[in-house]
């Protein structure tokens, strides 16, 4: 057999990249996983994106694609709550998006004793 | 020559080593500055400001400091691969059972391609929250779901040709085809990753569409190259496993080993299974241990290409084991039928080939 130093190279610098730039490759593995985990279950934080349609109740937004109601939607909402700015951004995406618009949209935050509500739209 | 191979590696290792670690002093200052955003590091590392919200200076800091250890691991995994490169020809694949590996692979793209456009496909309604990927910043807005389609059109094409006709190892089309279904892969999943958060369901096979591109110039150049081709192209999917396995241990350390980290991750991923066997720690510490050595113990199929058997059993046992415990993936996974590619093949044992020259002889 050849020797072929250069396909090592290639995949040296395909994996290797990534790994010394220490991307988001791996997100679950970041520090906050480990190093500031929560000690109780009080402690843990879920994130649930509701509508209000024709001034009903409240419903949890459901898109159909579970990646996407029970990962992506609620790592939005963790991520945008904090600045005012991005949750009014965030509230306007979330309508755009929609094909049956809601008069309201809100975000609860539940930690195993009390949930908070946060308002996205209308604001 | 060996000895001086072996010097260059430890020279280069110490080197960058040294650089690394004077250079960290240099970024924690420049990170420490309040005006960074404008700078450089923004628009090199676009996620990095999202970063710094989540662990501040001091995490920042201390992901620099490992910069040096990442680059010991990195360069003992490139000695790793080059001083064992060549195995004894024993354990080498023939062509033709390469060729229908490669084929295989084709087919389980054809698989999985229609998963992903789906996916696409309800992106596509909530393209108002695209960014995209910092590496495909000209593509600004989600395309038109037709353009989506279109493009899928043409990979299902090139991957059926690749697939259903006649072709050699010397031939450029299945070469030319395979570069297009990588870049078409690559373009898709960057549509796929726009969305701030990275899904791994396809790291696998992706890393096998890239590992397929060096496999076949491999081959394309040198038809004797296409056991080495293959290794590397094994190696693209077993990296996955070790590389994920790496950075566990660069980001957690011994965290990784304490006996509640089971039951930590079960709080996150609850099942009635995980939660009956956080109950006794010690077993969810020996989970933990082998899911680890085994990721850190894959790229032993380069040297060893028996030891596609653990690769794969172990694989098989770490998807199941994740789905059933955790809810992670589930048995459709890209990730487990990747799993066959690491099988190890074995050529015809010498006493079969005898007998199979001898019948033809005497049926001469």
């Amino acid at each position: 057999m050849v020797k072929q130093n250069w396909m090592i190279i290639i995949l040296c610098l395909a994996f290797g990249s990534p790994f010394l730039a220490i991307t988001d490759l791996f997100p679950l593995h970041r520090f906050g996983m480990f190093a500031q985990m929560p000690e109780s279950n009080d402690q843990i934080e879920t994130y649930q994106i509701e509508l209000k349609i024709f001034g009903k109740n409240w419903v949890p937004l459901k898109t159909g694609n579970t990646y996407m109601d029970e990962s992506y939607l609620p790592f939005l909402a963790k991520k945008n709550i904090k600045n005012p700015d991005s949750k009014k951004e965030f509230g306007k995406k979330i309508h755009l998006s929609l094909k049956e618009q809601p008069d309201s949209i809100k975000v609860t935050v539940s930690n195993g004793n009390k949930d908070n509500d946060f308002i996205l739209f209308p604001l | 020559m060996k000895n001086k191979t072996n010097i260059y590696f430890i020279i280069g290792g110490l080197i960058g080593f040294f650089i690394l670690w004077i250079s960290e002093s240099i970024i924690i200052s420049i990170v420490s500055e309040e005006d960074f955003t404008s700078g450089m590091i923004s628009k090199l590392y676009p996620s990095f400001q999202e970063k710094l919200e989540d662990i501040g200076v001091i995490g920042i800091g201390a992901i620099c400091s490992q910069l040096k250890y990442r680059w010991l691991y990195l360069i003992s995994f490139f000695y790793f691969l080059f001083r064992f490169q060549n195995s004894p020809d024993r354990n080498s694949i023939d062509n033709n059972s390469i060729l229908w590996r490669i084929r295989m692979f084709y087919v389980v793209q054809l698989v999985f391609l229609p998963e992903l456009l789906q996916e696409l496909r309800v992106r596509g309604q909530w393209k108002a929250l695209f960014q995209p990927l910092a590496q495909f910043s000209f593509i600004d807005t989600f395309p038109l779901e037709y353009y989506i389609q279109l493009t899928g059109i043409l990979l299902f094409g090139a991957t059926a040709i690749l697939v259903l006709a006649k072709w050699k190892e010397k031939e450029i089309m299945p070469l030319l085809l395979t570069i297009f279904i990588f870049l078409t892969w690559t373009f898709l999943l960057s549509l796929f990753f726009g969305f701030g958060k990275i899904d791994h369901t396809y790291a696998s096979l992706f890393a096998g569409i890239m590992g397929m591109v060096v496999c076949r110039i491999s081959i394309f150049q040198n038809t004797d190259n296409a056991t080495q081709g293959y290794r590397i192209f094994q190696a693209f999917i077993w990296s996955c496993y070790f590389f994920s396995g790496l950075e566990k241990i660069s980001m957690s350390g011994f965290d990784w080993f304490q006996e509640n980290h089971f039951e930590i991750i079960c709080k996150f991923h609850a099942t009635d299974l995980c939660v009956a066997i956080s109950s006794n720690p010690i077993s969810g510490s020996i989970i933990m241990l082998a899911g680890i050595s085994f990721q850190l113990l894959s790229p032993l199929q380069w040297r060893f290409p028996k030891w596609g058997y653990v690769n794969v059993l172990g694989g098989l046992v770490f998807h199941l084991g994740t789905w059933l415990l955790f809810n992670i993936g589930g048995w459709q996974s890209p990730w487990i039928i990747m799993l066959i590619f690491l099988w190890p093949s074995s050529k015809p044992k010498n006493s079969e080939i005898i007998k199979l020259v001898k019948s033809t002889k005497n049926q001469g």
